[in-house]
This record gives structure tokens, sequence and C-alpha cells, in this order.
């Protein structure tokens, strides 16, 4: 099954490769997306090789609470929707250190740089570590061997289809994902006796939604609270490069929007039940006396005990390729994100100024191939506890201060180049010192919390302090790293992306039939007159051409700018680049719908 | 109080809640959000009925289980 598994991955996402012609394509997949399908992939990358054992673990420990970690993200819901998603997205920046050059100069950059290509590596080899740690004891095929073998195979399909294959591919394991954990639940309830059977075993205390406020070090409201919700939620929305780019795909803002949305209020709860609920089923297991799991089982097996008594073999395959699933769409978009940081940041402007687009492009798919190879070279150095522990600490280390130097610079115009200087330098510093100095985390102890948690919360409040204290002692930054990187109107930026006065007029989809012109420019179409009013369109605005149906969610789409009305009756003339990118012959039929 | 199960929600969304105000207002201060449009106004709809989506769901699970 699991041999299956990753046979119809490797070609499902090589298939996608010939929809990647730019550079756009492989790190933005066209910017054309739907929510749901940009939703869905999220859910992939956001359960990680080792969720369903960890928070198995956590859940058979202290319940429901288990969930925790994953329903903390709303708060920031705020700053993201109405703030960074439309900055990034109507400034085309691409990336979090092309961000801060814009914003606060070119140090900025250099610094962001190092930093996030340093953590995203470390990551790329411990997910290998972990996703090989639970495959090995259930498929017997050699801890290297394993993270070989899912390298090898994410780097063919993201160097084929960068962007597209990454989305493509997690949308499929993104079902997956979900499909193993609701059936591990209701396999799990019917082995139990039933809902009022399990219902019944679980004590009370062990249904609530929230852990114990700060009596245990390693599991407590007060610590996971600061340290997941505040600092890694902020990381994973506002940093986390994979994530940034998975967004950007989306065809328009809104879909963004609303693709956060739905990963927020429905897959998340969903994902988080997946990847808890053989813990719940493990501890109702050991209350009633079913399938002989001793009472002192290690937790750290429960993930793994549950399954096996639960399910039969070709569900277990489904689980099996499931736990693949989670690694794999986590090491899949990090592979794209090193690729984009790497040529965006650092090739581009450094090392090979100017050249074209295609040049560009070859250069993203040897960086793909080169991080997935530096990820398995690096397995060894990483296996072992003391550097796995290392990288633990320099992210500890290195999320405060870019989360803080991300929404300040956002939303605080006075924020400047020594204040973002302070913040990442500076704080990263303050946070190093803690690990050899714990008394500096003494003022910020909450009960009997433990450490790793509360230098999330000194991290931050070390950073803030840093960053404002900085810029307000220097000079107010220049107007020009302002404009468009600060919060403000959204209309200005959407004139910003367009080049002109946005059209917010509430239309329709258009549907045309299509003709070919070849003295078109790229990228336009020229729609009749009865089309334009359909869409309450006006020449110059931005439309997305797709092929009819929702069910390729957006894959078959082309961004275009509509040109002078036809007249009635008139099929919509479209250049040999968009109707390329719908896959459809000359004569058909084409949705046409206004951005803005 | 420490340690019970309504201290331990009111920390969670007193602290978060604050978080998110600051957000929300920070966004109006700033004209992010133009309540004259539509789809800006659905937006701080859609964000408010998050946040009571979320705070019922711990408050139905923390206090009536």
């Amino acid at each position: 099954m699991v041999v299956i598994y990753f046979l119809a991955i490797l070609g499902f996402g090589a298939f996608f490769g010939r929809y990647t012609k730019t550079t756009k394509d492989f790190f933005l997949a066209g910017q054309k997306f739907s929510w749901w399908l940009i939703a869905t992939s999220c859910v992939a990358s956001l359960v990680g090789s080792y969720s369903f054992v960890k928070y198995s673990e956590m859940s058979f420990k202290h319940g429901f609470s288990g969930t925790y970690g994953y329903l903390n993200d709303w708060f920031w819901m705020p700053f993201w929707i109405l703030g960074w998603l439309p900055i990034i997205y109507f400034t085309r920046t691409t990336s979090v250190p092309e961000y801060f050059e814009r914003r606060f100069g070119r140090d900025a950059r250099a610094a962001a740089t190092v930093i996030i290509l340093l953590y995203m590596i470390g990551y790329i080899s411990i997910n290998l570590v972990t996703m090989a740690t639970a495959l090995d004891p259930l498929l017997g095929w050699g801890k290297f061997n394993l993270a070989v073998i899912v390298a090898v195979i994410c780097a063919i399909y993201v160097t084929a289809g960068g962007q597209t294959s990454v989305i493509m591919t997690d949308l499929a394991q993104g079902f997956l994902l979900l499909i193993a954990g609701v059936a591990i639940l209701f396999l799990g309830v019917a082995y139990v006796g039933g809902w009022q059977s399990f219902w019944n075993a679980l004590p009370g205390s062990f249904k609530h939604a929230l852990p114990n406020f700060a009596a245990d070090p390693n599991f407590s409201t007060a610590g996971v609270f600061w340290q997941d919700g505040m600092a890694n939620s902020a990381a994973f929305w506002f940093m986390n490069q994979g994530i940034i780019l998975r967004f950007l795909s989306a065809k328009s803002v809104e879909d963004g929007r609303k693709a956060a949305t739905a990963t927020l209020l429905v897959l998340m709860p969903l994902a988080a039940i997946a990847v808890c609920d053989a813990g719940w089923i493990g501890r109702a297991m050991v209350n009633l006396n079913l399938g002989q799991i001793p009472a002192d089982v290690d937790p750290r097996q429960i993930f793994v005990v549950v399954t096996e008594r639960i399910c039969r073999p070709g569900v277990f395959g489904l689980v099996l390729a499931a736990l693949t699933a989670a690694l794999m769409s986590t090491i899949d978009t990090l592979i794209n994100a090193v690729s984009a940081v790497t040529v965006n940041d650092l090739y581009r402007p450094y090392l090979a100024r100017n050249r074209s687009d295609r040049h560009y492009l070859a250069a993203a798919r040897w960086i793909s191939l080169a991080a997935a190879g530096l990820g398995v070279a690096l397995y060894p150095v990483f296996n072992q506890k003391s550097l796995y522990v290392a990288h633990g600490a320099f992210t500890a280390a290195i999320t405060p201060p870019m989360v803080v130097a991300i929404v300040l610079g956002m939303a605080w115009r006075r924020y400047n180049r020594w204040g973002v200087l302070a913040t990442l330098i500076g704080g990263a510093l303050a946070i190093f010192a803690s690990f050899a100095r714990p008394g500096l985390l003494s003022p910020f102890r909450i009960g009997a919390v433990g450490d790793e948690y509360i230098r999330a919360y000194y991290g931050l409040v070390v950073c803030l302090v840093l960053g404002v204290a900085a810029s307000l002692l220097s000079r107010r930054p220049e107007p020009q790293r302002l404009a468009g990187y600060v919060w403000g109107p959204q209309r200005a930026l959407m004139r910003m992306f367009k080049g002109s006065e946005p059209n917010l007029a509430k239309g329709e989809v258009a549907a045309c039939t299509t003709q070919l012109d070849e003295q078109l420019a790229e990228g336009t179409v020229r729609a009749p007159a009865s089309a334009m009013r359909t869409m309450q369109a006006r020449p110059g605005d931005l439309v997305l051409v797709s092929r009819p149906g929702w069910w390729h969610g957006g894959v078959l789409a082309a961004h275009a700018r509509l040109g002078e009305p036809l007249p009635d009756g008139e099929p919509m003339r479209i250049p040999r680049d968009v109707l390329a990118q719908l896959s459809i012959p000359e004569g058909r039929t084409a949705h046409v719908e206004k951005i803005f | 109080m420490e340690g019970t199960p309504l201290f331990t929600f009111l920390y969670h969304y007193g602290l978060g809640g604050l978080l998110f105000l600051a957000g929300m207002l920070l966004a109006w201060r700033a004209g992010a959000l133009e309540f004259s449009t539509r789809s800006q106004r659905v937006w701080v709809i859609v964000l408010l009925v998050g946040l009571l989506l979320y705070l019922a769901g711990h408050a139905f699970f923390q206090f009536f289980t």
C-alpha cells in the first residue's frame, strides 16, 4: 500500500510539471488557485510527520486539551487577514527577506535571508529524521533508506512542477490525512462499544478544552499560549515561507482570506481530531480494559499500539500512508520555500543579476534538488540528539525576533531600520543568553511552566522592547519605505497592484466562446461588450480566464487584463499564452471573472 | 481561583482577546478597515464570528462536559 502510495504521489506531482513555465508558476503557481484548493493543501503542510505520534501522546495523557496547540491561531487573524496578506499580495512580495529590504533596507534582508535559510534547511533534515523514526518501526525499511526514498520522491515532483505540484499533491495528502484520522476515530469508537461507551470511559477533566493553567511544566495553558499560540502561530502565518507562497498562489486576496478562514474554522479542527483521536481511544481502551493495553503503556507508542489493534491490514496501510503523507507534504513545501528564498533573495540580487526568467527557473529547479540533497546529507548530523536540540534552540531564538519584526513592520509606521536590526540581532542574542543564564527568565515565570515555553514569552517581550526603543531613539523611516508596506487603505494597495483605479463594482462571471488572436499582447484579452456588462468590467480591469468547471480549482486558468470591448456576439479574443494555460482548443467556451 | 477551568479560560481569551482587539483597532486606525465596501464589512463579521465560534467551542468543553 505504501509503495503504491509513493508511486501515485510521484506520478501525480510530476504530471503537474506541464503547467510550470515561469518562475511565477514555479513559486506562486501562477496565482490562480481557488480558496478550497489552497485550504485543503494547507492542512497537509501544517500536519507534520511527528503530529500523529506527538499529539496522540499528548491526548492520551491530557485528553481533549491535546488539541489546544491546533486551535489557538485565530487571535492573529485581524493582523493576517486585514494586514499581512493584502500587503504581500498587492506589493508582489514573495518572501519575508524581500519585504524586509523594501521596508527597512538591504542589511535587514541579508539578516533575514540567513536566518530563514538556516532554519528551513535544518527543518528539512529534522522532518526526515522524525519521519524515519516514526515509520521505520512500522515498515522496517531502515531509517536512512526511508529518508532517502522520501527526499528523492519529493525532489522529483517539486523540481518538475514547483508550487503547482506541491499544492496538488498536498491536496491529495490533505484528504488522505483527514480520511485516515476520521477512520481511526470511527473504528476506535466501534472497538470500545459505541459513542456512549467511549464518552463514559473518559473522566470529566479529560474532556476540558484547555489544559491545566501552569501546574505541569511540559503542558499547560500558560506555557502553550505563549510558545504556540503567540510565537509559533504567528511564525506559521507570517514567517513560514511555504505558507506565504501557498496563500500568494490564490487567485485573489479574497480567495486567500477565504482559504485561511476555511483552514482555521473547519479544517484545523478536523485535523486536530485526526491527529489526537488515537490518544483518546487509547485512554478509553485502557479504562475499559480492552485490547490488552497496560495502564503504564509508553504514551509515545500509543498511536501505533491503538492503530494496530483497531485497524484491519488494509486500513492500517491507509494509516501508514497518512503518516507518510504528513511528512511528504511538509518536506515538499520546505523544498519549494528554500528554492524561493535562495533564488529571490540570494541568487537573483547577489549572484546572477539581470538574467532571463528561463535562467532563474532552471536555477530554481537545481536549487530544489540541492535542498533535498542537503536535507539528506545533513540527516546523520541532525540524527544526533545534541544537534537536534541545538536546532530547537535556534528555532526558539529566531522565532520571536522574526515575528515581532514582521508585525511591527506591518503595523507601526515609526518602526525603522535600527528597530528591526535591534529586534533581529539583539532579540536573538538575548534569547541565546537565556540558555546560558536561565535566571534571565525569572521575571517571566508562571507557576511551574517549563523554560522552553517561558522563553517564548521572554523573547517576545524583549524583542518588542528592543524594537520600540531603538526605533524611538533613531530617525523616522523614509516615507518611500512605508507606501504599501505598512497597514493602510486596501484601495491604495489595489491601485498599486493594478496600476490604475480598482473597479469594485460587483459583477457576474461571463461565459464567452474563444478565438485565438496572435496580434494581442501577452496576457491581454478582448471580450464582447455584453460580457463586459455582465462582469461590470471596464478596459484595463484584471480578470481571471478559466476553463468552465469548479473541479480544477484554478489549475486551468490564467490572469489577464481586459482590452477594448468587442461588438456583441463576437467571440472573446484570446492570446496564445492564455489559451495554453486553459488547455482548451480555440472555439470552446471559457469563463471570465473580474478580479478588480 | 488560579488553576480553575474558569481562570484558565479567562487567561486564554483575556490575553488572546486583547491581541485580537488590538489587531482590529490598529486596522481601523490605519484605514485598512473600509466600512464603505461590503466585502470589508463581511470580513469584520467573519473575524468576530470566528472568535465567537472558538470561544463557544472551548467554553462548551471547558465547562459543560
